[in-house]
């Protein structure tokens, strides 16, 4: 055999690295891939890439200033193409994605752990996120206010721009005060359906930690409107008439009295930056550099929008905004921006059946359809989601399984979301009280009584599906400390009564120069005194499961600090 | 310089748990629950550390997607200018600007696939509300690879009114039209080629709003010329010699006239799944010149629709009678006026013009099945056959072929259809845009 033959997979690979660093990485594909955001911008930034990092923070210190990034916005059609089409085809194809599911069937852990937790299983304070309900319960009346005091849009309104993308009518507005708002028509027929789902599902993500814009529920009349002048003479190139104002009024819905519904949304304090992708960190944004399907709130999200029914999680759907904070230096401040599609909702009426059971273009289920010849039901079709509300749409928590929820177009985070993520995301479900929900669902102020009723029965309903599948899969044992040498944790599911008082098997085992053999220990409270444990070792490892359950147990890891012991590490999954 | 940080970080939680034990232990999902193991968040804008540092992927996952990266890079950049594309032609669809009146001249391009070496290209020009507000002249040329060479005109006034008018008129010339022979036995090794030159227009008076529920009286005129092709070989003289074919380089003109009609009763026109749909023509041809035939031409068809238990699974039938019956002194038909086993007519799994008679008869089964949308899966089975008189068609010598594909209704009048299917010679695959069954 000649040499160049038996060196060809050598060169084969270097011709793969060779051309691997002549294209623009981004081209590549993989969200790790990008570049050091804001690589370009160094010189003129400040340091925010110190190596300066603490597992046991609380707050992920992402608004440090920095100077505002370019604009940057994926196209909207583009986009969703790429969404929908690209990365499910590609997807498919995915070989070396096949092998690493065939590795875990043989137990191989292949999936890779959210890079934003804390050393207590947590997702720290950012620019993302906000730790809110889990962790401090908000009140009902706050909970009901959203991100900001309610206020309302004052009338009389002036119109400045039409409303351009997106499937929704509407259009920008002024105030009476010189505030801007987007405005947006309910479907015909269906006063508060958008308006409502928008309403209920921003209260609850932002309750949940997420950012969301300030949004209220609106009616008004067309003397109401007035066309700003450049806007109706087209002087700066668009124009919208009184009769094309007329006309778009009705593709909207009416209440009986004669006025419009609608939802209004504050434009967002900021320089609008465009919508992040999950493909890649955004350009100039020095302090974005987790690769966004690794934030463990953009996995964990999938849970809280399989509750809600939010299944159009498209990137568009989401915001950048530049907050400047001083010296023209400021932070990149992240939003979901339009939650209207859930529930029963959809921009153009009541959502189609399928929307939150499959995909837009989902190959699994086009291949079931086809393999079947057609005798495949499928679960939307199963599920009772016509509900004779107009307000509400198609919604249902009957046929719903929280581990089958699929967004309109695939998600990479959803995509690589783990166990730990997922019980994240249903921690935070969890901790909604009956209480709040029904707040939850007061803020979008529904004419329909039968709506309030079937959203808040719907949405708790959903809700504990959601823990006792996820909790059931890991062990729902959390907020682990020490206390009077005493280790004490939360049974979740306990606490909130999905379950009786249940028992744990603790293992435990020392670390460091005076290991000893691991011990068990059978618990009938969530409480291990340490004190009788006779640990020497300076730390030790504890694996806790509960007695019974194929849940998969909670490791924390206690350290010695003087005489008493400190949690300094907590694993779920 | 970690350890410290953890040290204090953990000892804060400590002491907050200490601070809060006092009172009851509250429950999570309680109104008065705080998560007993978190000291003062802080600021995330403020000074301080980040949770991790930036991430990267993996290196081991990194060298065994290497080869893969590579290996489909080039699918990638097709991906990425698609994406590209659909971004800058998707904007200038859904946000075309300022709204322009229904009316107008437009010029645009079009393209033509006749297969996969025939491609053809030319202006299409369409002039809404010409000459009344709800009409509309289309003219169209193309000119193809294979020197095919086509012009249409079509003037739809009123299409969807109780009354309305249509006119169609086309020029078509081929170079490479496909011959086999006359009847249901021919060879398909007698496959030969000749050039066919029609020209044609049609005025209708359009009697129902619907095209499934309209009457059309119709009149017009076709010429026909055959002659020597190019493009392809061998020659229809080579294989037929000449004087074996009746009216071989022979043109005929006609002038027609009669009516034509569609009733459908159908749940949905798109997709239907339950009703019928029957079709009728008949136009009588009489000869321009004393040397051209004079003869009918007919074609009836059926559809019917029937539900499997559900409207998304569907078997369908069609059922086709088409012919050609000389009138008047005419006793033989000129080989280009048959019927044709072409366009709708064409039999599954055999070449389009592969077989040609007086008379036509088709029958077709369908099973269908929703896939994703309004794309239907099917399965089929076809029977065909051409004879020179009814009595001649028996069902031994009928060419059967099965096969499947897939259906997109894209309106009532027509549906994309991918198919391939099998017969005794062979498979064939075809893609068409026309008939909506």
């Amino acid at each position: 055999m000649r040499p160049w033959i038996r060196s060809r997979p050598v060169l084969t690979l270097a011709l793969s690295w060779a051309l691997l660093l002549a294209v623009p990485a981004g081209v590549l594909g993989s969200p790790a891939e990008n570049p050091a955001p804001g690589a370009e911008f160094s010189s003129a930034a400040p340091d925010t890439s110190d190596s300066e990092t603490d597992a046991a923070t609380w707050a992920d210190h992402d608004g440090r200033p920095i100077p505002q990034p370019p604009d940057w916005d994926p196209n909207f059609l583009g986009h969703q193409f790429r969404e929908a089409i690209v990365e499910p085809l590609s997807h498919a194809f995915d070989i070396p994605d096949k092998m690493l599911f065939v590795a875990r069937a043989f137990g191989a852990q292949t999936r890779r752990d959210a890079v934003n937790v804390n050393a207590f299983d947590e997702v720290p304070n950012s620019t993302w996120f906000t730790n809110r309900n889990h962790i401090r319960a908000v009140p009902v009346a706050e909970l009901r206010m959203g991100p900001d005091s309610t206020y309302l849009p004052a009338k009389p309104w002036t119109i400045t721009h039409a409303k351009h993308g997106g499937a929704s009518v509407g259009f920008q507005i002024k105030d009476a005060h010189g505030k801007k708002w987007l405005v947006k028509l309910d479907p015909p027929g269906h006063p508060q359906l958008c308006t409502g789902a928008d309403m209920v599902a921003r209260t609850l993500l932002h309750a949940a930690g997420y950012n969301v814009p300030h949004n209220e529920p609106v009616r008004f009349e067309r003397g109401d409107l007035t066309l700003n002048q450049d806007l109706e003479r087209g002087t700066k190139g668009e124009r919208l008439t009184d009769a094309d104002l007329d006309s778009l009024l009705t593709k909207g819905a009416v209440f009986p009295d004669g006025s419009h519904s609608a939802i209004a949304s504050l434009f967002l304090s900021g320089h609008v930056l465009g919508s992040p992708s999950l493909f890649r960190l955004r350009p100039g944004d020095l302090n974005d550099r987790y690769s966004h399907p690794n934030r463990r709130e953009l996995r964990g999200l999938y849970v809280v929008s399989s509750w809600l029914g939010f299944w159009d999680t498209k990137d568009a759907d989401f915001l950048d905004t530049f907050v400047s904070t001083r010296d023209s230096l400021g932070h990149v401040a992240h939003y979901i921006l339009d939650p209207g599609s859930s529930f029963g909702a959809d921009a153009l009426g009541p959502k189609m059946l399928q929307d939150g059971f499959e995909g837009f273009v989902d190959f699994g289920w086009m291949a079931r359809r086809f393999i079947t010849l057609g005798f495949v039901i499928e679960p939307w079709r199963r599920a009772r989601q016509e509900t004779g509300i107009p307000s509400i749409g198609r919604f249902e928590s009957a046929v719903f399984d929280p581990g089958e929820f699929v967004p309109g177009v695939p998600d990479l985070a959803y995509h690589e979301m783990t166990d730990g993520d997922a019980y994240w995301g249903a921690k935070i479900v969890a901790s909604f009280s009956d209480g709040q929900i029904a707040a939850a669902v007061d803020a979008a102020q529904y004419d329909d009584p039968r709506a309030r009723e079937f959203l808040v029965r719907s949405l708790i309903e959903r809700r504990d599906k959601i823990a006792r599948y996820w909790f059931g899969r890991l062990a729902p044992l959390d907020f682990f400390v020490v206390q009077d040498q005493e280790l004490r944790f939360h049974d979740l599911a306990q606490d909130i009564g999905l379950t009786s008082a249940r028992a744990y098997d603790v293992e435990i085992e020392s670390a460091g120069s005076r290991a000893q053999t691991p011990k068990h220990v059978h618990l009938s409270d969530p409480v291990l005194p340490l004190q009788d444990l006779e640990i020497g070792a300076p730390r030790v490892s504890i694996q806790v499961s509960i007695t019974g359950s194929g849940a998969k147990p909670v490791r924390v890891e206690l350290t010695r600090r003087g005489t008493g012991w400190l949690v300094t590490l907590v694993r779920h999954g | 310089m970690h350890t410290p940080r953890v040290a204090l970080a953990v000892l804060g939680c400590s002491l907050l748990f200490h601070a809060g034990a006092s009172g009851a232990d509250p429950r999570f999902g309680d109104s008065s629950w705080v998560a007993p193991n978190v000291a003062d968040i802080g600021d995330p804008s403020a000074d301080g550390p980040r949770v991790a540092l930036p991430d990267h992927e993996r290196r081991w996952e990194t060298a065994l997607r290497l080869p893969f990266r590579v290996a489909f890079f080039p699918m990638r950049l097709v991906a990425r200018g698609t994406e590209v594309a659909v971004g800058f032609y998707g904007d200038h669809f859904m946000n075309p600007g300022p709204k322009r009146a229904a009316g107008g001249l437009k010029v645009a391009p079009q393209i033509e696939a006749g297969g996969p070496t025939e491609i053809g290209g030319g202006p299409s020009i369409t002039w809404a509300g010409f000459p009344s507000g709800d009409s509309k002249l289309v003219l169209s040329g193309s000119w193809s690879t294979t020197d095919r060479r086509r012009a249409r005109l079509s003037e739809r006034i009123g299409a969807r009114r109780p009354v309305g008018f249509r006119l169609l008129a086309g020029y078509d010339s081929r170079p490479n039209l496909r011959f086999y022979g006359i009847g249901n036995e021919t060879s398909a090794a007698d496959r030969s080629i000749f050039l066919l030159e029609s020209t044609s227009g049609e005025a209708s008076l359009l009697l129902g709003a619907s095209p499934l529920r309209q009457l059309r009286l119709v009149g017009g005129y076709s010429a026909l010329s055959p002659r020597r092709g190019y493009r392809g070989q061998p020659l229809l003289e080579d294989v037929f010699p000449p004087g074996t074919l009746p009216y071989d380089h022979q043109a005929t003109q006609e002038f027609l006239y009669g009516a034509t009609g569609d009733f459908a009763s159908l749940d949905d026109e798109r997709d239907p799944s339950v009703g019928v749909h029957g079709r009728g023509e008949f136009r009588r041809a009489a000869g321009v010149r004393d040397a051209d035939p004079d003869f009918n031409q007919w074609l009836l068809e059926g559809r019917a629709y029937a539900p499997v238990f559900a409207k998304r699974r569907v078997i369908a039938l069609r059922g086709v009678y088409a012919g050609v019956d000389p009138v008047g002194g005419t006793t033989t038909m000129p080989f280009d006026r048959l019927v044709q086993s072409d366009g709708d007519l064409r039999f599954a799994g055999y070449p389009s013009h592969r077989f040609q008679d007086r008379q036509l008869l088709l029958g077709r089964i369908e099973y269908r099945w929703e896939v994703w949308g309004r794309v239907r899966a099917l399965a089929l089975y076809e029977l065909g056959e051409v004879a020179p008189q009814a009595s001649a068609f028996t069902a031994r010598a009928a060419r059967w072929s099965y096969g499947g594909g897939l259906r997109y209704g894209l309106t009532n009048e027509a549906a994309i259809r991918l198919e391939v299917a099998e017969s005794v010679e062979g498979l064939e695959g075809t893609f068409t845009m026309r008939s909506s069954f």
